[in-house]
This record gives structure tokens, C-alpha cells and sequence, in this order.
């Protein structure tokens, strides 16, 4: 009797689709991290000069509302493994 | 030929999953690695937004005129899920970055009133399901004015050298604004809410030590060191003038009054000098840090009064054997071995308290199955803050008739910062 002809062909098989997505979805979160702080450096420079230019203002340091040129990052691609 | 079948039969069952096998043992690996790389790069992403905003903040700050500079702190808690946990569950994760920004034409200025006195505004945020909500804003003025009196009268004209005690005050304090007739007034860094103990320490002995204030002399580049460290400034100062104390009609560096050398009694075995009332502010603080890292680790009624003994510990006593194996024996006394060097919002008594709920119901009916999730978890974070209260007054000047009573004015607080976070999600799987 000649058991397992072929089984670990289909095994490794089954286990290789497995694996390409478990790579696929950790490059995928990889290549998103990235993203993110690509797009953020670029929005940050592009504000840099109006960031530093704004005019003189009256600032209460006990004010709870400190807030300066702040970056926008709604508009960043979010996180989408199947894209 | 039966014993080569019996040998091909075994290898074959030994071969039946084999791959899936290997591939469950690879794969809890590959998780692991898939969370170190998500972890990773999420506390980078967070970190740099933190170091960004509080730059921004920091130069709003400085666009006032009135202030013309800016010292922002923001301190973020942030969730870091863990893959690995079934409904992504991971903890809170502070991330802290500053910031100061001075205005160019502001660069050579130096504060004369109490609001452009050097301060720092602290923000302490927190994540509710990934949206950052205020915890806490606080101001600390981290220096004050005082002045000194009797002094050598220093020349109007600015580009006359100054008299050689003014430079020793000028190179050890900056440079004082001089307010004629022998009157100055330092902006002195170690007498705001918030310092640090070695600078002070340092500042402290570079006044009554000449070796110190040669050494700082000589590392700047400076010119006749000797005789400029040989000048005696108001007590207290290296000539032990006033017994080591302050002369209130002079003024003097609080931090430094009643030194011992190293030799003398109380200091006996010291090689480095001591700042008795320097020491006592940070042995309230370290002394309460020990009663916050006591009650944790023991929950015993009597950390209270075994942190304050600072004798050696009773064994027996659950507390005392805590603070026998966390104390260090420093001067003669016990001493909590895992105290602060600065005074913040940022000092080491945390406590993490995570409350989690998980709720999973299956519906199943004839044509699907419906998998409804609720997950809620809150990972609190609790940390100690203390600064000095009630030292600087209206006009920005240091308020403090006994220095010794400076270490009364410590205040301590909570900070408590809650991270929250809500998952619900359903599932219908059609048959």
C-alpha cells in the first residue's frame, strides 16, 4: 500500500496559500505604516513657512486650547489589507 | 518486499500533515514577527506626530509677543494593539516629546516680568477609541526672579567690563540685569516650581566651592579664573561669612544655605559636598514616591510611617522588608533607592489598572450563523507629579522668608491617564 502519494504536495500547497497571504497582508501593513509618515513629513514641510509666519496673537499659557499650525491627517489613506 | 511496504506505510503517516503542521508552528511565529513589525512602526508614527505637534504648539506659544518664546511638553497615551490577543487588545503606551521655540529677534532678550518669566506648558492627552481628549494642562514657571543687594555698582556703559564678582554671579546665574546702586536681579532657575537636582546641586557648589567655579571657569574659557573664583559673593559663600546662611538684606542662593564640606561633621565620610535644604526637597518627594511603590507592591497601612523613618527597617514587617530591599543607606539614613532628580509630571510611581470585558454570542439559524463581538477595555495609568506651590508671587519673585521651608511647599498629585477603547462588530456567515 503506498499512503500519502501526493500529500504533501497538496499539504504544502494549501499551506503556501496561507503563507502568501500572511506575507501579503504583513507587507501590506508595513507599506501603510510608511505611508503614513511619508505623507505626514510632506504635509508638515509643505506648512512649515505659514506654520512659522503666523501672526502675533495674544496667547493664554492657562488656556486648555494651545494649539499651533497642526497637521490634517483625516485625509491620509487608511489601513486596507485588500486594496 | 512486506517490510519495504510496513516502511513506506509509516513514513507515509509520519508525511499526513506534516506541512500543516509545520506551517501552524511557522505561523504563530510569523505572528509574532507580524506584531513586532506593526508595534514598531506604530510607536515610531506615534512618536514623530508627538515631536511635530508639540513643535507647532511650542511656536504658537512664541508667536505672542509678550512671551517671544515658547516651552511645550506634550505627553500622549496611546493604545498599542497586540495581534496576538483575539480581540486586539494591547495596552497604553506613553509617548512624550518637547519642544522650545525662541523668536530670533527675541534671542538676546531676558524676561522682566513675571509672564515672560521661562515657563513650560505640560499637555497630557489620552486615547478614547483613537480620538486624543485633554487629561491635564499645566504651567509651571520654571524659574523666578530674586534679587541682591550690596554688590559692586557696575558701569552704565555696556561695553565696559563689568566688575570681576559681577562676572563670577553673570557666569555662574546669567547674566543679572543691573538695577544701578549696587542692586541686581538673576533669574534663577532653581528657585521656580520645577527643577532639577543635580543642576541646582552643581549651581550650589560652583557658589561655595572656588575649585568648582574654577573648573566651570576654565571649561568656558574664561579669564582669570583664579581670581575671579577667589571674589566672594553674599552669603552663603566659600568664606562660611554669616554662618552659612543667607543675609535677607543681600540675598542669597537659597539652595546652598548651610552646606557641609566634605570631612565635616554630618558629611564625615562624604567626599562631595551636601545642600541640606536642596536634599530636603527631594527627600519629600522620594519619600512619598516610596509610599506610592510601598502601598502597590504590599498594600500595608504603615508605608506612610516606614518611608518617613528612614532607620533601618523592621524585617518582620511586611513594608519593612519592601523598603529593605528597595532603600539605599545614603549620609547615615535609609533612603528610597528609586527616587526622582526632578521635580514634573513625570515621575516613576505608575500604576496600571486595565479593566476588560468581552462579551461573544452565536446565533445560529437554519440558513446562517450570526456571530455578534462587544469588547471594552479602559488601561489606566496613574502617575505622581510634584512641584513647589506658592514659591514665586505676582511680580514673578521668589517668596520664601526660611529656605529651609522650601520643602513644605512640595505638592503632590495624581495624573491619571485613561486610555479606552470599544469594539463591536457582527458577523453573519450564510450557510
Amino acid at each position: 500500500m503506498k499512503a500519502g502519494k501526493g500529500q504533501t504536495t497538496l499539504e504544502m500547497t494549501a499551506a503556501l496559500v496561507v503563507l502568501m497571504m500572511l506575507l501579503v497582508a504583513s507587507a501590506r501593513v508595513f507599506v501603510w505604516v510608511n505611508e503614513r509618515m511619508v505623507y505626514r513629513q510632506s504635509e508638515y514641510e509643505r506648512t512649515r513657512i505659514t506654520a512659522g509666519s503666523q501672526p502675533l496673537a495674544n496667547v493664554d499659557l492657562f488656556d486648555n486650547e494651545i494649539r499651533g499650525y497642526e497637521i490634517d491627517e483625516s485625509s491620509n489613506p487608511a489601513l486596507n489589507i485588500f486594496r | 518486499m512486506m517490510e519495504n511496504l510496513k516502511i513506506e506505510q509509516k513514513t507515509g503517516e509520519r508525511r499526513q500533515g506534516q506541512a500543516l503542521m509545520e506551517l501552524a508552528i511557522f505561523g504563530s511565529i510569523f505572528f509574532v514577527i507580524l506584531t513586532a513589525i506593526v508595534t514598531y512602526g506604530l510607536r515610531y508614527s506615534y512618536h514623530q506626530q508627538a515631536q511635530m505637534t508639540a513643535f507647532r504648539r511650542a511656536m504658537a506659544i512664541a508667536s505672542d509677543d509678550d512671551y517671544g518664546t515658547g516651552s511645550y511638553m506634550l505627553v500622549q497615551q496611546r493604545h498599542i494593539p497586540n495581534f496576538q490577543d483575539p480581540f486586539g487588545f494591547g495596552s497604553g503606551s506613553p509617548f512624550t516629546a518637547s519642544a522650545s521655540v525662541t523668536r530670533d529677534y527675541r534671542m538676546g532678550e531676558r524676561a522682566v516680568t513675571v509672564d515672560s518669566l521661562p515657563s513650560t506648558v505640560v499637555d497630557i492627552e489620552t486615547s478614547n477609541n483613537g480620538i486624543m481628549q485633554p487629561v491635564l494642562h499645566q504651567v509651571m514657571r520654571n524659574a523666578a526672579f530674586r534679587e541682591e543687594h550690596s554688590l559692586p555698582d557696575a558701569d552704565n556703559d555696556p561695553n565696559a567690563e563689568r566688575p570681576l564678582l559681577i562676572q563670577k554671579y553673570d557666569m555662574i546665574l546669567g547674566t543679572m540685569a543691573d538695577l544701578d546702586s549696587g542692586n541686581y536681579r538673576i533669574i534663577d532657575s532653581c528657585s521656580g516650581q520645577s527643577f532639577d537636582y543635580d543642576s541646582c546641586y552643581q549651581q550650589a557648589l560652583e557658589i561655595v566651592d572656588e575649585a568648582a567655579c574654577t573648573r566651570h571657569c576654565q571649561r568656558i574659557g574664561g579669564a582669570d579664573c583664579t581670581n575671579l573664583c577667589a571674589t566672594v559673593m553674599n552669603p552663603p559663600n566659600q568664606t562660611n561669612e554669616n554662618g552659612r546662611n543667607i543675609d535677607p538684606s543681600r540675598g542669597g542662593a537659597w539652595y546652598a544655605i548651610g552646606y557641609i564640606k566634605p570631612g565635616e561633621a554630618g558629611n564625615v565620610t562624604g567626599t562631595e559636598y551636601r545642600f541640606p535644604a536642596l536634599e530636603e526637597v527631594f527627600r519629600r518627594v522620594n519619600d512619598d514616591l516610596c509610599v506610592q511603590h510601598c502601598q502597590v507592591a504590599v498594600g500595608a497601612a504603615n508605608c506612610s510611617t516606614v518611608c518617613a523613618s528612614h532607620a533601618a527597617p523592621n524585617l518582620a514587617d511586611p513594608a519593612g522588608a519592601w523598603y529593605a530591599e528597595h532603600s539605599q543607606i545614603k549620609n547615615g539614613q535609609y533612603e528610597f533607592a528609586g527616587g526622582a532628580k526632578s521635580l514634573g509630571t513625570q515621575l516613576q510611581a505608575s500604576i496600571s489598572q486595565t479593566t476588560r470585558n468581552t462579551r461573544m454570542h452565536t446565533a445560529e439559524t437554519p440558513t446562517r450563523i450570526v456571530t455578534e463581538e462587544h469588547a471594552d477595555w479602559t488601561d489606566n495609568t496613574i502617575s505622581r507629579m510634584a512641584i513647589l506651590d506658592n514659591v514665586n508671587g505676582a511680580t514673578g519673585y521668589q517668596i520664601r522668608d526660611n529656605p529651609m521651608a522650601v520643602a513644605g511647599t512640595v505638592i503632590f498629585s495624581n495624573v491619571e491617564k485613561p486610555v479606552t477603547a470599544t469594539v463591536d462588530q457582527t458577523a453573519t456567515t450564510p450557510k
